[in-house]
């Protein structure tokens, strides 16, 4: 074992937002390792099917001891569905891990009642 | 005058002549005057570089005396690197200046013809050279010294702008018909396994708008690319170079993961002929240059021909090859040596030096080094205190080099006489970066320039760190700083053979501080505190349970231990700090657990608690003022004290001047110390010996090279151990009456501690010729014993048995 945190620790939050129908997803490293950088996916059920919602990918720290904060914000959705997402880590090597669970967040429309 | 000329070359040393870039330099007789050199034959004046002759020009007035305002140019180049273009080490070049005809290379005259006002222009080729180290990068692929260690920008496919480099081309030849040439080094990092169809790597590189070159190759490695293109893409003016990586999607719409890093960039243009005042360079593609000058210039060529070409005249000058550099001072624009330094000639590679004990020591920091050799002198070493710069005129010809120092104590530990040289200290701080003069922070380790980053807490003072340099050891993801290298000079292996420890200091303060601290330890009579034990871990059981294990071992030797392990289920450290705070004063203090750069961790960091374990900002709380410890770091980076900015607890705790350790052994990388490690360094630090003699035996034990190549010794190795057991005492069967016995003549101040629970209810001192029975408390329950034998602390510790 070596004596360096290197591990990843994420904890997914969702922030609501109170003006418009978004979600932002945020998320942290606490150190990283050739870390090429993030997807966000999301589907409708647990289950899937998940589809990459970036374009390109958030980008990482590559090496590094230091605490990070990652952000995404998603602002492609139905208010009045439930969504399940995952944050999916990339390797310089290419490599691909999920790197979150799967997380579910209540209908937008639950937060924000129409008036 | 002959006499005159005698005595300079009886009592002149060399001079060395310190270059920091490639230019033609000017060195006058009157700049070496306050050095001794007056008058000298200017046929005796011999420059080499590295150990090679180099061509001079020598201006003397013709009359064959260097005197007054006489005076000889060269053209000075930075130290190349093995793989790199300029040596990773330092930033400068040294030229040693010698008086020795047999050893004089003095340029030769060419031969200049007048050229008429219709003479076609020559096709001279400019270069300019484009690099800037911003990116310390170790690629462990490539373990050696020869791989280029400095890169200048990350070039990522997901970067949101491309990376670009504004430049000038001032002499830009207006009417010059060649391409120019663009030659480009880049370092591909990523490796994309899973590319479909498509290479690992793409660079594209544009300058002023026009596509120059698209290139592409696959593998983790360097890549060297050049092309051609119209003259008329690039003006005199403003140039602007942009560099990117395009980002490319496989078959899954996946990003294909595309970083590198680039190196530098070189660019070949046709250069005007016309050399206006300043300082000019090219190669010649014809076989003469025609070229107009507008102030009297002095021409070098790397063949050794010289040329003076008057002003305001065209001249026309044969060329023999292509290969060959011109270097042209129009007007009086030399560039001066960065430094000119008398070098005081020295012996100590002569196989008839003894010595015991080394001291290397950066030069401003000798006066203060010099109370702890006396010391050791005084307890029967031989210590030499050796200037660091006469190790690298010695071995390396006056070029400061981390294998000057290798080389130095190889020689000394096999060529020397008895005694056998047993203890190196390295007084300096070591910095990875050379460049001392522009070390900070920004240029590597920001967000801007690096994409590894590495927190920090920079040192308080803003000065040159580079004092002593390390080695620079490859373990797993990237580079380690290792004095182990300096040590392992005997044999092929990788383990130590002299006790090497380094004080890595910048100031004459910050040295007499240690060095007062240090002789202190060493005159400090016996006390309980120096076989007590400090055993901190992480809240990982793995950890406690391995520090269990060695302390009970420790127990039954008579050495005391105090834990302090944090609990997993704590939400905050600071009672543990706090804890490690007050029980900081102990004989030993042993940390196994996590650490991160510069700190000791509970955990993995969780965002959890709210800080960690022992940072370098507590120890500005440590209070043991005259109750020094030795720590034994078995974590990560406890050590790295080659930052050339940022600080270290294994570092700040050796340089508290009134608190703090007296010798750290720790890390400076990551690392996973086995249980065999800790076990070894513990017995070696508690039985008799010094300081490097039990990190020398530790490590001889140890089979892993990267936990004995990243370990460092901070603190002076021949600083004796004051931990240590003590059997020599026997009770009387009812335990009242304790008889010690004097196997060892040289026990003194021996002391005893009687405990009634952990209450401390009486306590013993016993004088050399005191008697030796002594009678028992009436309640008791244990009993420590300490002495001084030799430089050395026994200790016993006694239950007395239950009724």
């Amino acid at each position: 074992m070596v004596l360096a945190a290197i591990l990843f620790i994420v904890f997914p939050v969702v922030v609501q937002d109170e003006d418009a129908p978004k979600r932002t997803i945020r998320w942290k490293t606490a150190s990283e390792v050739d870390n090429f950088g993030f997807d966000v996916f999301r589907g409708e059920s647990e289950e899937g099917p998940f589809t990459k919602l970036n374009a390109k990918p958030v980008a990482g720290a590559g090496t590094s001891d230091e605490p990070r904060s990652y952000m995404w914000v998603d602002d492609t959705i139905d208010p009045d569905k439930a969504y399940f997402y995952y944050v999916e880590s990339i390797s310089l090597t290419g490599i691909r891990e999920k790197f979150t669970p799967t997380f579910r967040v209540k209908p937008y429309s639950e937060d924000h009642p129409k008036k | 005058m002959l006499l005159t000329v005698v005595s300079v070359l009886l009592f002149a040393d060399s001079i060395k002549i310190t270059v920091d870039a490639e230019s033609v330099y000017k060195v006058s007789a009157k700049d070496l005057e306050p050095m001794g050199w007056k008058d000298v034959p200017s046929d005796a004046l011999a420059l080499s570089m590295g150990g090679s002759p180099q061509y001079i020009y020598v201006n003397d007035g013709g009359d064959g005396i260097w005197s007054g305002d006489d005076w000889f140019a060269f053209v000075g180049t930075r130290m190349p690197g093995l793989g790199s273009t300029y040596d990773e080490n330092t930033p400068n070049n040294t030229y040693l200046l010698t008086l020795d005809s047999s050893l004089s290379k003095q340029c030769w005259p060419l031969e200049v013809r007048p050229a008429s006002e219709k003479a076609t222009p020559s096709m001279l080729m400019g270069e300019r050279f484009l690099e800037e180290d911003y990116l310390m990068m170790r690629f462990v692929e490539f373990p050696n010294e020869s791989n280029e260690m400095w890169y200048w920008k990350e070039l990522k496919c997901t970067d949101e702008k491309p990376f670009k480099i504004t430049i000038p081309l001032e002499d830009l030849d207006p009417r010059g018909q060649a391409p120019i040439e663009l030659e480009t080094s880049a370092f591909g990092w990523s490796s994309q396994a899973h590319s479909q169809n498509q290479t690992d790597h793409q660079i594209t590189v544009h300058i002023n708008g026009n596509l120059i070159s698209d290139t592409r190759w696959n593998g983790k490695g360097t890549h060297r690319w050049s092309t051609r293109f119209r003259r008329q893409w690039m003006q005199s003016t403003e140039n602007v170079i942009t560099v990117s990586v395009p980002y490319r999607t496989n078959d899954q719409d996946q990003a294909i993961v595309d970083v590198s890093v680039l190196n530098w960039i070189k660019l070949t243009y046709p250069k005007n002929p016309v050399l206006e005042s300043g300082q000019h360079s090219w190669t010649c593609f014809s076989d003469r240059a025609v070229l107009d000058q507008k102030e009297d210039t002095l021409l070098l060529r790397s063949d050794g021909g010289w040329a003076w070409l008057n002003a305001d005249s065209k001249s026309v000058i044969r060329s023999n090859s292509r290969d060959q550099k011109w270097h042209a001072v129009v007007g009086d624009h030399y560039r001066p040596p960065k430094a000119l330094v008398r070098d005081n000639p020295t012996h100590w590679l002569q196989s008839s030096q003894a010595y015991h004990y080394l001291m290397i020591s950066a030069p401003e920091l000798m006066d203060a080094i010099q109370p702890l050799a006396d010391y050791h002198r005084k307890k029967g070493l031989k210590v030499a205190v050796i200037d660091i710069n006469d190790v690298y005129d010695e071995c390396n010809y006056g070029q400061p080099h981390p294998r000057a120092i290798r080389d130095f104590i190889e020689h000394a530990y096999d060529q020397w006489q008895e005694p056998k040289l047993e203890y190196v200290l390295l007084v300096g701080d070591a910095g990875w970066d050379s460049r001392v003069d522009t070390a900070r922070w920004s240029r590597y380790a920001d967000d801007d320039h690096a994409w590894a980053t590495i927190p920090f807490t920079e040192y308080n003072q803003k000065i040159s760190r580079n004092l002593i340099p390390t080695y620079n050891y490859f373990p797993f993801e990237g580079h380690s700083a290792s004095d182990n290298w300096f040590a392992s000079v005997s044999g092929d292996d990788f383990v130590p053979d002299v006790a090497l420890g380094r004080f890595p200091l910048v100031t004459p303060e910050e040295v007499t501080a240690v060095v007062n601290k240090t002789i202190r330890y060493m005159e400090q009579p016996v006390d309980e505190w120096m076989s007590r034990l400090l055993w901190i871990t992480n809240e990982q059981r793995s950890f406690q349970n391995r520090s269990d294990k060695l302390a009970e071992k420790s127990k039954d030797r008579g050495l005391k231990s105090v834990k302090i392990y944090p609990e997993s289920t704590e939400v905050s450290n600071e009672k543990n700090t706090q804890k490690i705070l007050e029980s900081w004063e102990a004989g030993l203090v042993i940390f196994y657990g996590h650490g991160g750069r510069f700190i000791w961790r509970t955990g993995p960091p969780d965002f959890r608690k709210n800080h960690d374990l022992f940072t370098l900002s507590d120890l500005d709380h440590l209070q043991n003022t005259d109750h020094l410890p030795i720590v034994l770091s078995l974590t990560c980076y406890t050590s790295p004290f080659d930052h050339p900015t940022a600080d270290s607890l294994g570092e700040k705790l050796l340089r508290l001047p009134n608190s703090g350790a007296i010798g750290v052994i720790g890390a400076s990388w990551r690392n996973s110390p086995s249980l065999q490690m800790a076990e070894e360094f513990v017995e070696a630090l508690t039985i008799p010996g010094t300081l490097g003699q039990a990190f020398v035996r530790s490590k001889q034990k140890l089979n892993s090279r990267q936990l004995i190549e990243t370990y460092n010794l901070l603190g002076d190795p021949a600083v004796p151990l004051r931990v240590m057991p003590f059997d020599g005492y026997v009770f009387d069967h009812q335990y009242e009456n304790l008889t010690l016995q004097r196997s060892e003549p040289s026990w003194r101040d021996l002391r005893l501690f009687w405990y009634e629970g952990d209450t401390l209810n009486r306590t013993d001192m016993i004088k050399q010729n005191d008697k030796l029975e002594i009678e028992a408390p009436s309640q008791w329950d244990s009993l420590r014993i300490v002495c001084t034998v030799d430089d050395h602390i026994a200790v016993a510790q006694i239950n007395k048995p239950q009724e």
